[in-house]
């Protein structure tokens, strides 16, 4: 055994012992701490506790808090820790008229400058159906409730404002009396959070909320209250931490469409930024040093990560994890699904996206609190059983959040779980399973929305340079994530480069390419010779070809004219470094093209300046010379057509090489066709020998030559050779299929013989000229692929057949030397 | 402290260290190079430049003079009966002369000169065959400190007359014993368009039989001590513009680097030459290049100059006459003339000792079939010279290692070329940009005569604080630089020679028009035409026919001012921006094919970085930008 590897099993051992360790200790902790906990809870419950005795628990809570904290986070006892956590903030929670909760908001400094005139402030906060106020003096909450009005009543801001004077006139309370109204901020534009001063920019962003919410009206609310006061101008008006509220990283920002960018819009963010700051509070630690989680679960459930006192990552309410009523995201292809099949309709999505959909739609109600009494009188056992899974659901769906959030990779210093749903036994104890062995996990039930909000504007009353300004903070905002969005619409590749398995058949041209990009990386980035270089459409060709994406799909050797190539080469800006681009000086380019073929320096051909002819003659020359031309061998042009309206492509051929080819012919060209049906990974090719007509015709020639063709193969397993045909059965499946033709080839054919070369010519040139087609050519020349370009080819076509020609290379290369 | 300049590298490596040492001990470098020639009075300064305003002074407050520093080359090294200068004829020698009998007439033709008035910084134009009067003109204008104005004899007697009237010309030399006809009717229309009492006819003028020996002949006459600053010679080359453009060089720093450049390039060395060399020059005498390394570079080392009075054809059969004129002969010779050439050459005594490529590239291919001509493979080497460099800047050089067929070759001792892109950024190893130079060199062109603006704007305004070539070029990872192609395109318009640099050069500079691309088309039914492509400053009057027409009318009135009507475009067309490749290069090929109208539907244009540029005219002419 080698000595590293006993330092490892000592140390693991080590290990092993310290964690049974930290584990004992953990369960001692557990009983000493179970009974006062229990008892404690169970007082708190009856509100037992006096304010002596509070303070006290509550110093020796803090201070076994610290104690259980001082250890590292991956160590620590969270399980009690949480526990702790959770007991302290009740306690704390539980002062008359907010106090604790108030003075954690607040500081000494700002108590002490109110402390003989504590300022009177009014907190507005609308639901969908009712309006909650809460008066605050100071810090102390003297009145909160919750305003309903009367089904009679028409609900619009006049009638809210109306409910909320005829309140504060039964509770004594008066305008006159009110340093400021603070609104809880509804969908304005995107802001940071923080506290800002309403404007009337602020109230015309209003008029086109992004979204309709009762809380578009508390600012609204806000300013008729504080015009009716007489001393208007005295009052501040504020809002805190809207809904709106966007802090969320870039990286967070994308999702899998392009289109759809994410912001952290449509939060709880009062409460989030609240709950944080206050648990911040209270492990005495600034809340930018802070990492938190907070959940926000109710009606609509939020959750928020909080880093450097921002809310960095968010699950937002709407479309995040399901809620009461509101569905959270849902599967999308069983959504179009659903769509499709006439199950669901538009307009049912966007209820059950907004509000009939959650709890509401998978048990009937929108109050976890009806589910739990329920299970208690009288529901089934089924019934049971669905209401237990339901809080599994729900319990699993926001730790799945939690964890979610944490994907970021970041520690977590706790998880704080808010909101009306928090006050559930089962949630909470479904939840406590799941998390608190892994992280610090707190309950802080209801929310601290008022406090919050109060607190806002009594620190913009003590420094009126705390509140932000909405216009100035807005756009700049707006103009971050209008940079963001550009960086994030960047293009990287203008056309999709698709990831392809092996073998499976070449659709476009687009995928020939990239399958040859992929036979490159495989092996290497083959040399191609251009005959006669100094040639704009050859030279912008192989340049293209040469910056392919971040890698290369070929070499290439210009030959010819020294002088006119440097031309070329430098206003195309082709870098000569003699590897990726050579200038080979020849007075003859085919021979020079061909003898560095035969040398094995160059794998591919291609057309230059110099006449296609004169390139064949000099390589059938060589061919022959070299014995490389098997006997029976033809050279013949393929086509390959991408049309737009078929789903794959379609090769013609011969419409350039061989202007009348008798049958022996064309038997040939059809086998050097099946190995470009071979480059394409067409299996089971099927050829159409087209003529005017699909039947025998003795005054159609062609019909009676493709018939005798297509005897030849009829034997044949590996493809489908079918002839006569015309070119509407041949293309058209519903014309084959009305014509009745009885053959194989029903509109699929993949391989098109044309009788000859001015059918095959007139046919491809009014497919590229009229049907936005795009073709690849390839001359197949015993085993050297040729590749001809022309001036009428687009950059694309060009591109793919230099493709089409490495593919066939490779095809040919296997076993030989490079 | 500069070390002694190696006698041979073993590497390119090792030249490129050599020759950072003498970058950054540029003037320690020149002024050993100086203190080869004989000065009246020493200069002050080697060099004193300042390329943001495109002024440059080599050998400031120093004085000589040229002629006698060639005669005391002579004394000192060859002795006066050497050949001094060889005039062929069908490539047969017409008449051989010596050192002496060049030293002496040139002392009578001064005097000579002298009793015509001719003094010191005159300018007398040169309009003589290629022979021994122009050799001794030369010499005995040095001799009086009068600037020469060589103008080739194939010059249109219009222009002549052009060049007279810029240069405040005191004095025009002529020959009409010379027997070739389409000479003697220039000289006729010259005549007929000057003043007879400022022409001097060869012919008719009759310098003193002198039988004095030549160092007593120095003692007994007076030689004009020239500020190293003032003209050697102008070269002028018609432009097509109104006004000609001649270009002066300094008569301290051109000596210095003409006597410099040509040992290094036929003594392999910058010592003194120990054996007498022949060159033949294949062209005219009057090129700056010409003057250069015929006439100053051969002289100061005293080696022996040879023209030919014809123009050959340089077969292979009349090169082996040439390679019988001397042991150890050189062709000096322009790459287009040799295309046509044989490739093996009769015998092994044929063989040239170098042959010189200059003014154009040559290519490889071309290059190795010389390299059967010369003793060694290495002994064909190619110089980058330009009209405004004076000598060569950039040149392979008769050493193997030095020596890269078809390649420019690695930049002079002293020389740092730069090669920027056209956003003025500089190109990597490969990548192909314009060839310009942030430092001067004691032979480049000082000036052009009375249009210091002119030679500002036209070398220096278009990449602040360097000299621009107007040549493309790349340079590889082994320090060697390769030409790719010369930026100003030259055509005829109605006759006359217009560069679309020049064209170009004078309406970009002009605020009230904007970037400019000057496209030639040529055979056109009226001959070559041009169409005018015109990015405005102002983009907001592309929306106003009216405001078009206006810039294209502003266009049309420069045009007419500073050139004539003859260069005016038969189109010019406004766009938003000119297009351009990724590293700025304008696209002039595609607008060649706007141009001619022979734009594809589906034209590739996926070389153009800001295709949006020509989308309008694409799709106006019928075409359109595909992908």
């Amino acid at each position: 055994m080698s000595n590293s590897f006993k330092t490892i099993l000592d140390t693991a051992s080590e290990i092993t012992r310290a964690t049974t360790l930290i584990s004992a200790n953990k369960r001692k902790i557990e009983q000493e701490l179970r009974r006062p906990h229990n008892e404690i809870r169970k007082k708190l419950a009856e509100g037992k506790i006096s304010e002596d005795k509070k303070s006290s628990i509550l110093s020796e809570l803090k201070a076994l808090l610290n104690a259980l904290l001082s250890s590292p986070r991956n160590l620590r006892d969270h399980n009690h820790c949480g526990i702790l956590l959770t007991l302290i903030i009740a306690l704390e929670r539980q002062s008359s008229q907010s106090q604790g909760i108030m003075n954690r908001f607040l500081t000494r400094e700002i108590r002490e400058n109110f402390k003989n005139n504590p300022p009177k402030v009014l907190v507005i906060n609308p639901g969908s159906t009712s309006t909650k106020v809460a008066w605050f003096s100071g810090n102390k909450k003297t009145h909160e409730f919750e305003i309903h009005l009367s089904p009679d009543i028409k609900d619009n801001i006049q009638t809210r404002t109306d409910s909320i004077l005829n309140w504060m006139q039964e509770n004594q309370l008066f305008l006159h009396q009110l340093s400021g109204i603070s609104c809880r901020g509804g969908f304005i534009r995107p802001v940071p959070s923080g506290t800002y001063k309403v404007n009337s920019v602020m109230l015309e962003d209003l008029k086109q909320p992004k979204i309709e919410h009762a809380s578009n009206m508390a600012i609204m609310i806000g300013r008729n209250l504080a015009r009716r006061s007489d001393n208007k101008d005295e009052i501040l008006l504020t809002t805190s931490d809207p809904v709106i509220c966007d802090e969320m990283e870039m990286v967070e920002r994308i999702t899998g469409f392009i289109k759809i960018k994410m912001d952290g819009t449509g939060a709880h963010y009062l409460n989030h930024k609240a709950v944080h700051s206050f648990i911040a509070s209270i492990l005495e630690e600034k809340k930018e040093n802070l990492n938190g989680i907070t959940a926000h679960i109710g009606g609509g459930s939020s959750l928020a990560r909080h880093k450097k006192d921002r809310v960095t990552g968010l699950i937002n309410a709407f479309s995040g994890i399901p809620s009461a009523n509101r569905s959270g995201q849902l599967d999308i292809p069983r959504v179009l699904k659903g769509i499709e099949n006439n199950e669901i309709t538009l307009k049912e999505l966007k209820r059950i996206t907004y509000s009939e959909g959650g709890l509401l739609s998978l048990a009937g109600t929108n109050d976890f609190r009806a589910l739990s009494s329920f299970v208690k009188r009288g529901a089934t056992e089924e019934q049971r059983e669905k209401i237990n899974l339901l809080f599994k659901f729900y319990a699993r769906q926001i730790a799945q959040g939690i964890f979610k959030l944490m994907g970021d990779g970041e520690e977590v210093d706790f998880v704080a779980v808010t909101g009306g749903l928090a006050r559930s036994s089962e949630i909470r104890s479904q939840l406590y399973e799941i998390l608190s062995e892994h992280i610090t996990l707190v309950f802080v039930p209801g929310s601290l929305e008022h406090e919050s909000l109060a607190a806002g504007l009594i620190n913009g009353l003590n420094n009126p340079g705390n509140l932000k300004n909405y216009l100035k903070e807005r756009d700049k905002l707006a103009e971050k994530r209008k940079k963001q969005d550009s960086l994030l619409d960047t293009t990287i590749f203008k056309r999709k480069i698709l990831y392809r398995k092996h073998g499976s058949p070449i659709k476009s041209l687009d995928q020939l390419v990239d399958s040859t990009v992929i036979k490159v990386q495989e092996n290497f980035s083959p040399v191609i010779a251009i005959i006669g270089a100094d040639n704009e459409d050859a030279i912008l060709a192989a340049k293209r070809a040469n910056q392919q994406g971040s890698y290369r799909i070929a070499k290439f050797v210009l030959i010819g004219d020294y002088e006119k190539i440097n031309r070329i080469a430098y206003d195309y800006d082709l870098v000569i470094d003699n590897d990726n681009f050579t200038i080979e000086d020849h007075e003859n380019p085919i021979d020079r093209g061909i003898e560095l073929y035969d040398q094995g320096k160059v794998h591919i051909l291609m057309k230059g300046s110099l006449h296609t002819d004169e390139i064949l003659r000099g390589v059938f020359r060589y061919l022959k010379k070299s014995g490389k031309l098997k006997p029976g061998e033809l050279i013949s042009h393929s086509v390959v057509m991408d049309i737009p309206t078929r789903n794959k492509l379609t090769v013609i051929s011969d419409a350039a090489v061989n202007p009348y080819p008798d049958n022996e012919k064309k038997i040939k060209i059809i086998q050097n066709n099946l190995k470009v049906a071979k480059y394409l990974n067409l299996s089971m090719p099927k050829i159409a020998i087209l003529s005017a007509i699909e039947n025998i015709n003795k005054s159609v020639t062609s019909s009676i030559d493709a018939d005798k063709i297509s005897e030849r193969f009829a034997d044949r397993k590996d493809c489908i050779v079918e002839g006569p045909l015309s070119f509407d059965v041949a293309m058209n499946a519903k014309i084959a299929q009305e014509k009745k033709y009885a053959g194989k080839i029903q509109g699929n054919a993949d391989i098109l013989i044309v009788p000859d070369i001015d059918a095959g010519n007139i046919l491809y040139k009014s497919l590229t000229t009229q049907s936005n087609a795009v073709c690849a050519g390839i001359i197949l020349c015993g085993d050297i692929p040729i590749i001809l370009t022309s001036r009428g080819d687009s950059a694309r076509s060009k591109l793919a057949s230099i493709g089409l020609s490495i593919i066939s290379y490779f095809h040919n290369y296997k076993g030989k030397t490079r | 402290m500069l070390p002694e300049i190696p006698s041979g590298f073993d590497d390119n490596i090792q030249y490129m260290k050599y020759h950072n040492k003498t970058m950054s001990n540029r003037k320690e470098f020149w002024q050993k190079q100086a203190k080869k020639l004989v000065w009246d009075q020493d200069f002050s300064e080697v060099v004193q430049e300042n390329f943001i305003k495109g002024e440059l002074k080599w050998f400031e407050k120093g004085k000589l003079n040229a002629f006698l520093n060639i005669f005391d080359t002579v004394k000192k090294q060859s002795g006066f009966g050497q050949d001094c200068f060889i005039l062929m004829n069908n490539n047969s020698i017409e008449k051989k002369f010596s050192y002496r009998e060049i030293l002496v007439s040139t002392i009578a033709t001064m005097e000579l000169f002298k009793t015509k008035e001719i003094e010191k910084n005159d300018r007398v134009v040169l309009f003589l065959p290629d022979g021994k009067n122009a050799i001794i003109s030369l010499l005995a204008l040095s001799a009086i400190g009068a600037v020469a104005v060589p103008l080739s004899t194939s010059y249109p007697p219009t222009f002549l007359l052009e060049v007279m009237e810029d240069c405040q010309s005191k004095a025009l030399l002529i020959d009409s014993s010379h027997q070739d006809s389409q000479y003697q009717d220039k000289i006729k229309k010259i005549k007929e368009g000057l003043n007879e009492n400022s022409i001097y006819d060869f012919n008719s003028l009759s310098a003193k039989t002198i039988n004095t020996a030549p160092t007593e002949l120095v003692d007994n006459h007076e030689f004009a001590s020239v500020d190293a600053l003032a003209s050697l010679f102008i070269s002028y080359h018609p432009t097509g513009a109104r006004k000609p453009r001649g270009y002066t060089f300094a008569t301290g720093g051109f000596l210095v680097q003409a006597k410099y450049a040509y040992a290094q390039l036929l003594h392999n060395s910058n010592s003194s030459a120990t054996t007498q060399k022949h060159l033949y020059f294949d062209g005219k005498y009057s090129s700056p290049t010409a003057l250069a390394y015929g006439i100053w570079g051969c002289f100061s080392n005293g080696d022996c100059l040879i023209l030919n009075s014809t123009s050959i054809d340089p077969k292979q059969t009349e090169l082996a006459k040439i390679c019988k004129v001397g042991p150890h002969t050189s062709l000096m010779i322009r790459p287009p003339r040799l295309s046509e050439l044989a490739i093996k050459p009769d015998s092994t005594q044929d063989f040239l000792d170098r042959i010189i490529l200059h003014g154009d590239i040559c290519s490889p291919r071309l290059v190795k079939r010389l390299q059967n001509l010369t003793k060694k493979s290495e002994n064909v080497v190619s110089l980058w010279i330009q009209k405004q460099s004076g000598c060569s800047i950039i040149h392979t050089l008769p050493s193997a290692p030095l020596n890269r067929p078809g390649s420019m070759g690695v930049p002079a001792f002293t020389v740092e070329p730069f090669i920027l892109n056209d956003f003025g950024q500089s190109c990597i190893i490969n990548q192909s940009g314009e060839l310009v130079f942030s430092a001067s060199w004691p032979a480049m062109a000082t000036s052009i005569y009375n249009q210091k603006k002119r030679f500002y704007e036209l070398h220096f305004n278009k990449y602040q604080g360097y000299f621009n070539s107007n040549d493309g070029v790349r340079k590889d990872s082994d320090g060697f630089y390769w030409f790719m192609k010369r930026l100003d395109d030259v055509f005829k318009l109605n006759g006359y020679s217009l560069s679309t640099s020049e064209l170009e050069t004078v309406l970009s500079g002009d605020p009230e028009i904007g970037e400019t691309a000057v496209i030639g088309i040529e055979g056109t039914e009226s001959g070559d035409d041009i169409s005018l492509f015109v990015a405005p400053y102002d983009k907001t009057i592309l929306s106003d026919p009216q405001q078009v027409e206006n810039v294209k009318k502003i266009i049309r009135a420069r045009i007419n001012e500073k050139f004539g009507d003859f260069a005016l475009p038969s189109q010019i067309q406004l766009l938003s921006e000119l297009p351009r490749t990724k590293t700025g290069k304008l696209v002039r090929r595609l607008l060649y094919k706007i141009a001619k109208k022979d734009i594809m539907p589906h034209e590739d244009l996926s070389h153009v970085a800001n295709p949006d540029s020509i989308e309008t005219i694409l799709n106006n002419n019928g075409g359109n930008s595909n992908e």
